[in-house]
């Protein structure tokens, strides 16, 4: 194994074996940087981490690595001396010394937020993928959408001030992207040397990973740290990347702090985030929080209106109506619909009647909108996502945690799969109808309250047809 | 353990302390301040892992032993205590009881085992110098740094032990400001002090006396007779400012350094808002130095002062802030400004037998 290996798989051990908040004050940043002879040497960047180390945890850590490898004897711990970090950081050295001589020509009127130079090579660098199609012009407002739509307009025109951080959340082919790239794209144009960065969150997340194994942390965080407005894109595949939402919990503080504006979207609201830290969650709600919901009739008409009119073709209304009736899920199918009707009309250069509109779109109208679902693969998810066993869920505990997934699990077997009722019962230890249909009810009812539970049965119905 | 002493060396020794306590708050127990009675001294200590107080307060000792307990709240609490009588500290198992004349509180411990140690000492050559010299430095400096967290090589200050000097430096690249103390050094060595440290020795060995410097391989502790201070180093190279404090001018003045701080401060008041620019025109032939805020809203404002100067007329447009900062911290009546166009650095010097000090500045580039 490799010495970094090695380490990891130490780390790992000891996180068991050591408080959280004592792992992450004493073992960051820690690392193996030389092993001959049995003889292990763990570097830690902080004077203070080395005397606790060697003092306290010296036995813990030898230990652990003899867990690992058998070979190893002794350990000892080191600190790099400043000429090694001289050494180190000697790269940036020189684009210190580039900054500083002379000191920067720059407009230095407001010391509270002054010019930076080099910043516009750092937003060359990042590459920011803002695609210019999407603007505010571009985008229907319905009654679906209009508090995200506002409060993303509000934001372009006072960026950092209007609402900080704003999250919005919404189903996927709602246009969450769209809304976050035009605030991007309409800050850019008002401010042309703001630097605004966006990334999808698996990209952060990438990127970090990848500082981390390069050792370019201080880049990371510097590329991060140095925007005027970040925006971050489904946030939710944060979940259960601890490090990761750490470094953007500090991002996000650097950045709050210095009144930056941050714009986050997923596709559920923080709260419901199942594995976000909670001091990542509270903060992410801090400002303002926005959804935007499936698009009612009248939206979905008006869009498809809009796109004839930025694509020119020429479609009749009673086309389009048809189609924002038959076209319900999401703005994306419904796209995919007009362009299919549209690329008809434009390869035969006709206009399509209802006729022709119903047969090209017999595949996407009649294709089952669903997957046919069995009853084994709801239970599973029921059970994954409770974390309750198959026995547990199907049994006859009447115990309240395993009661309200019990009743989920009914009412979703009802909803998805049309199974009746006394055959719900029967596969529940044979329970009788009305205890199933009450379930049904109870949780129909349920879910026009609890916002939380309603999450809960949409993100399963998302797992049980993923 | 249990330990006697007066209320003023208590709050002495808390006041110290406890600012560091608590500033951390990763690490639960780092909120305490660590407590330990020996040979008829207590020891306080506190740090947040990146600089570490250790202070000793003298009384008389009963039994040795340590504790850790909050320390906003036993700060707090002896701030309040009478200076009549004596206070007593006493640990009973998990509590510790401060107690006074007509006050008693119990305090609880956490385990003092689990509080970090400071580093060790690795080196012993230390370098002894006047506590009002090194404050001085660093306070005349320090507000030049930067406050930028994604710059830690300059959100610090730089003291340099050489050319027969200590050099004390603070940039945030947009203004620099050096000290130098002409104090005769034995040898070569620099250290790169991280700016919330910087200020905790200013604070804490203003008026104590000789402290020792000692820059240990990858830290460094600064000591007086009852403070000891142990910091982190910034990891990182400062630039080399030297190189940026130009060394010609085509003006030279020399003007009443009040006079030009209630200049600068009057025409502040025409300043639009977010704006710090005023214009500055150098008449060195007229003997006349005119600074003006104008075409905003709020009015406009004109303030002439007397100089004496040689060399070329000169407009700049000069940072208000950034100047009253300066002149702030140069010593003495006059100033001595030194200007080469609009586009170059000003700079601003004193001297004296004893100590130099420079302060350069850019222009506001339109």
């Amino acid at each position: 194994m490799k010495d970094d290996q090695i380490w990891k798989v130490v780390l790992d051990q000891l996180e068991l074996r050591v408080s959280r908040s004592n792992f992450l004050t004493w073992f960051r940043n820690t690392s193996i940087t030389d092993r001959a002879d049995g003889m292990v040497t763990i570097e830690t960047k902080n004077p203070f981490a080395h005397v606790w180390l060697s003092k306290k945890y010296r036995s813990l850590i030898l230990e652990t690595l003899q867990g690992v490898d058998t070979t190893i004897a002794d350990v000892k711990f080191s600190v790099p001396s400043q000429t090694t970090a001289q050494r180190v950081v000697k790269k940036n050295v020189r684009i210190v010394a580039q900054k500083n001589q002379p000191l920067p020509t720059t407009d230095n009127q407001q010391p509270s937020t002054p010019t930076r130079i080099g910043r516009g090579a750092g937003a060359s660098s990042s590459s920011i993928p803002l695609n210019a199609k999407y603007t505010f012009d571009t985008f229907v407002v319905g009654t679906s959408n209009e508090i995200a739509h506002a409060a993303c307009r509000a934001v372009a025109n006072r960026p950092g001030e209007a609402y900080n951080p704003l999250f919005i959340y919404g189903g996927v082919g709602l246009g969450k992207t769209h809304l976050l790239q035009a605030v991007g794209n309409a800050i850019l144009d008002a401010n042309p040397s703001f630097t605004v960065m966006y990334v999808a969150s698996e990209k952060f997340a990438n990127e970090f990973v990848e500082s981390l194994q390069e050792q370019t942390t201080q880049q990371f965080k510097k590329r991060y740290r140095n925007v005027d407005v970040l925006i971050i894109d489904d946030v939710q595949f944060f979940a259960g990347k601890d490090k990761t939402q750490e470094e953007l919990f500090y991002t996000f503080n650097s950045l709050y702090g210095q009144n930056k504006q941050l714009i986050l979207s997923s596709d559920r609201p923080p709260s419901a985030i199942p594995t976000l830290q909670e001091r990542l969650s509270s903060r992410l709600a801090a400002g303002m929080i926005a959804d935007i919901k499936k698009p009612d009739y009248e939206t979905r008409l008006a869009i498809l209106q809009e796109k004839r009119d930025l694509r020119g073709v020429p479609i009749d209304q009673d086309v389009l109506v048809f189609i924002a009736k038959n076209v319900q899920s999401n703005v994306r199918d419904l796209e995919g619909a007009f362009n299919q009707v549209a690329g008809h009309s434009e390869f035969h250069n006709e206009k399509v009647t209802i006729e022709q509109t119903k047969r090209i779109l017999k595949d996407t109208l009649t294709k089952p909108q669903r997957k046919t679902i069995n009853v084994q693969e709801i239970i599973d998810a029921i059970s994954s996502y409770y974390n309750i066993s198959h026995t547990d869920l199907c049994g006859k505990s009447r115990k309240k945690e395993i009661v309200r997934p019990r009743q989920v699990a009914m009412y979703l077997l009802r909803k998805e799969s049309s199974m009746s009722f006394p055959s719900i019962g029967e596969h529940f230890s044979g329970r009788d109808h009305t205890t199933a249909m009450h379930a049904c009810e109870k949780i129909e009812k349920l879910i026009e309250q609890d916002e939380e539970l309603s999450q809960e049965v949409l993100f399963l119905r998302e797992r049980i047809y993923a | 353990m249990k330990f006697t002493c007066t209320q003023e060396n208590l709050l002495r020794g808390i006041s110290q302390t406890a600012p560091i306590a608590g500033r951390n708050s990763q690490l639960p127990i780092l909120a305490n301040v660590l407590l330990h009675t020996q040979q008829n001294t207590l020891v306080l200590t506190s740090t947040d892992l990146e600089i570490g107080v250790r202070t000793v307060v003298g009384g008389k000792m009963g039994e040795e032993g340590s504790c850790a307990i909050s320390a906003k709240k036993l700060f707090e609490y002896v701030q309040q205590l009478p200076k009549t009588h004596p206070i007593t500290i006493e640990k009973k198992e998990r509590t510790v009881i401060v107690s006074t004349k007509g006050f008693t509180a119990q305090f609880s411990s956490a385990d003092p085992e689990e509080y970090p140690l400071l580093p060790e000492k690795s080196a012993t050559d230390g370098i002894t110098i006047s506590s009002t010299v090194l404050c001085e430095a660093i306070a005349s400096t320090l507000f030049a740094a930067t406050r930028e967290e994604t710059r830690p090589e300059i959100r610090s200050v730089i003291l340099s032990w050489r050319d027969g000097g200590l050099h004390v430096a603070a940039t945030d690249s947009f203004r620099l400001a050096e000290y130098t103390a002409l104090t005769p050094s034995v040898r070569e060595v620099s250290v790169l002090l991280p700016l919330s440290s910087a200020q905790e020795v200013a604070r804490l060995f203003a008026q104590v006396g000789d402290v020792t410097v000692t820059p240990h391989e990858n830290y460094v502790s600064f000591e007086s007779s009852h403070i000891e201070v142990t910091s982190r180093l910034v990891d990182g190279v400062y630039p080399k400012y030297e190189d940026i404090i130009p060394t010609t001018h085509t003006t030279e003045v020399r003007i009443n350094r009040d006079e030009f701080s209630r200049a600068l401060k009057t025409i502040s008041v025409f300043l639009p808002r977010d704006s710090k620019r005023v214009s500055l025109s150098i008449r060195p032939s007229e003997g006349e130095l005119t600074a003006r805020v104008g075409g905003g809203e709020n009015g406009e404002g004109e303030v002439r002062c007397e100089i004496e100067g040689t060399g070329d007329d000169i407009d700049v447009l000069m940072n208000v802030q950034y100047l009253l900062e300066g002149i702030a911290h140069i010593a003495g009546d006059v100033c001595e400004g030194y200007f080469s166009g609009k586009h170059e650095p000003v700079v601003f010097r004193r001297h004296s037998k004893e100590d130099a000090y420079v302060y350069v500045v850019m222009p506001i580039q339109v």
